[in-house]
């Protein structure tokens, strides 16, 4: 690192900063120790641009610091957490004991109650950064992505996990790009190999097939999870993970956002109650045969959504979308009329705990994994089947 | 006020075919159309265009065809339309794409606000936008449903966000996407459409960059790499139902009623 006196106001920023504690204070002024590795934190902290690396660019530390372990993003809910963060605490356990490195957690938010400290003591990490202040009451992507890059310029972790909700979604590419490395969204499946390369599975090229993606030279590599896609093992806490609170400076409370109010009640759909849903696809005719279906899922008193090929033909808002990319779904009973069933989509509907697929060809994918799949046109069995939920319904209206 | 606005040709229909060696998508060949999300946010760009005046530039990277999309952007009213085209850009992944656009964006001028449509039915990964406004160095706000206000220094948005909506303020310039949950994109109309074939498109290549080295863009700028790729292996769960039409209803009216039923108990 070079030093550059003049530029110098003696705050000392750079001082907490550094990972490596190779920074003293000497007459207000900082004084490198030998101990420097120049990861360049001070450099990034330093409001004066007094401190610069003599070798820019993230390739230098990558070889001068080793990227070890793997960092779980928490994310605040209300004042709980959100469950994808303890799902993957759990994977994160996992990858750390094949890499025999550990596992941490990075929590930003501010008040947290109690009962959610203690989730997070038996979260069975070995340690959970804690990082409250009053800016981050609201998720602000600028603040959350400039306290995390300074956590993550303390652990130096080789993986990074978030969980895939609309908050993690924003703040991992961000980060990503911050950090210059890769980020894989929305993942199903996380395998470490003996390199240390985070294998990473998600469904590509329009949903139909598995890629596995690696994060070549970059580090950290980067990963979202959606909340109920990966199947992990519960681990049990064999130690009460450490729990480390750290300082906000100025700097990296501050953003460019202001959230003027939380509209609480009316946010992203809650289908998490839904026992019946009604899922329309591909089969679909005619844009007015909705109708139809509307009618349908009424009598049902189920909610109707789609598949992605009625959002992509405008005939549903993406609201209403199924799939790893839209909503995940765990109802009672699933209805899919017209749905061939490509693996976004499937990856979206494997809560469900019984699937009725209705199709006109036997070759549709979704046959495979329906409960009861059913051959046969939509345009002829549902006239049939509004009639006798209707039949059904004046019975009980009457009875 | 100057508006930009990130769109994307991506293959209609859910079969695309696929360079199994590469693991990138065969472009060429397949019917294309404008990513859908695309159409949400060239409306609210010309929204915020009625609102506050001043012009809407259309950006798009892809091969030479991908034209098509920005001709369908003029014909819903935009003023102007780049094409980020090189060969150094194929093969580009999140990290790459956004870097392209970046610099394709900083190379045709300063812009009070960049729109992007939150997703594209492609790739489908939602992160193009945050990378972009990240390598803009420029604020951001996802999952935008609405813009409820256009001030003269500033904008005031509703966000989705988990079991919320935030109402979101900004000063330009910021990067937003939108989810498209409320917008209605409009129809383009015979007048503009006649225009539209009529109205240059500005190609970018590498020589336009800034950035001259052909090593960030496109896969050799990509830090993730497929490196493998299967067809889901599946066994058939259950035998396929194959009867007439009354009776696969009333199998499904009983399933109904059965779930119904629980929730009375």
């Amino acid at each position: 690192m070079k030093f550059d006196e003049e530029h110098c106001n003696g705050c000392g920023l750079c001082v907490s900063a550094c990972p490596f504690s190779a920074i003293e204070l000497r007459d207000r002024k900082p004084f490198l120790l030998d101990d420097c590795k120049q990861c360049g934190a001070c450099e990034k902290i330093c409001p004066e641009g007094a401190l610069f690396s003599e070798q820019k660019g993230r390739e230098q530390i990558m070889e001068t610091i080793p990227w070890e372990g793997i960092l779980v993003f928490f994310q605040q809910m209300g004042s709980g957490i959100h469950p994808i963060s303890f799902e993957l605490a759990d994977k994160a356990k996992d990858l750390a004991q094949q890499t025999q490195s550990e596992a941490y957690g990075i929590l930003i938010g501010s008040h947290l109650e109690e009962a959610a400290m203690e989730h997070l003591i038996n979260s069975g990490l070995k340690a959970i950064y804690i990082y409250e202040d009053d800016a981050y009451r609201y998720f602000t992507p600028d603040a959350y992505c400039a306290v995390l890059s300074e956590c993550i310029e303390r652990l130096h972790p080789a993986v990074v996990l978030f969980g895939a909700t609309l908050e993690g979604r924003s703040l991992a590419p961000m980060c990503a790009a911050r950090w210059k490395t890769g980020v894989t969204a929305d993942c199903t499946e996380l395998k470490i190999d003996t390199k240390g390369n985070l294998l990473q599975t998600r469904p590509a090229f329009g949903g139909s097939i598995m890629a596995e993606i690696i994060t070549k030279e970059t580090r950290p590599q980067m990963a979202t999870v959606r909340y109920g896609i990966m199947k992990t093992a519960v681990y049990q806490a064999d130690a009460p993970t450490e729990i480390v609170r750290c300082g906000v400076t100025k700097r990296s409370a501050e953003s460019a956002v202001t959230v003027l109010e939380s509209l609480q009640e009316n946010g992203e759909d809650d289908l998490s109650n839904v026992r019946i849903i009604l899922a329309a696809g591909g089969g679909v005719r005619r844009r007015e045969d909705l109708e139809q279906f509307a009618h349908l899922s009424k009598l049902m008193k189920a909610q109707l959504m789609c598949s992605r090929v009625l959002v992509e033909r405008g005939w549903l808002p993406p609201s209403r979308q199924i799939g790893l990319s839209g909503h995940i779904v765990s109802p009672q009973l699933l209805l899919t009329f017209g749905i061939s069933g490509s693996v976004q989509f499937m990856a979206g509907v494997q809560n469900a705990k019984k699937i009725y697929a209705l199709a006109d060809d036997p070759a549709a994918r979704i046959f495979q994994m329906a409960d009861v799949p059913m051959l046969g046109d939509l345009y002829e069995i549902i006239p049939i089947l509004v009639q006798k939920l209707s039949n059904h319904r004046t019975l009980h209206e009457t009875a | 006020m100057k508006i930009g606005v990130c769109i994307k040709q991506v293959p209609a229909g859910q079969n695309v075919p696929m360079d199994p060696n590469l693991g990138v998508l065969i472009r060429s060949g397949a019917a294309n159309i404008m990513n859908p999300y695309d159409l949400f946010a060239i409306e609210v760009a010309l929204r915020v265009r009625e609102a506050a005046g001043g012009s809407v530039a259309a950006f798009t990277m892809g091969p030479p065809d991908a034209e098509q999309v920005l001709r369908l952007a003029f014909a819903m009213g935009v003023d102007e339309g780049y094409l980020l085209t090189d060969e150094c850009f194929a093969g580009a992944d999140v990290f790459a794409t956004s870097f392209t656009l970046a610099q394709g964006i900083t190379a045709a001028g300063r812009y009070d606000l960049i729109v992007c449509g939150q997703q594209t039915t492609d790739g489908d990964t939602a992160q193009v936008p945050f990378s972009l406004a990240e390598q803009l160095h420029l604020p951001v706000l996802g999952w935008v449903k609405e813009i409820e206000e256009v001030g003269t220094d500033r904008i005031t948005v509703l966000q989705e966000m988990t079991g919320t909506i935030y109402r979101s303020q900004v000063q330009f310039p910021l990067v937003i996407a939108v989810n498209g949950n409320t917008v209605q994109p409009r129809l383009p109309t015979l007048r503009l459409k006649l225009k539209a074939a009529k109205m240059p498109v500005i190609i970018l290549n590498l020589a336009s960059m800034q950035e001259q080295d052909p090593q960030r863009y496109g896969q050799r700028g990509s830090p993730t790499r497929v490196q493998k790729i299967s067809a889901p292996a599946v066994v058939s769960k259950s035998c396929l139902i194959t009867t007439d039409a009354e009776k696969t209803a009333a199998l499904l009216a009983i399933a109904v009623a059965e779930c119904g039923s629980e929730v009375a108990d």
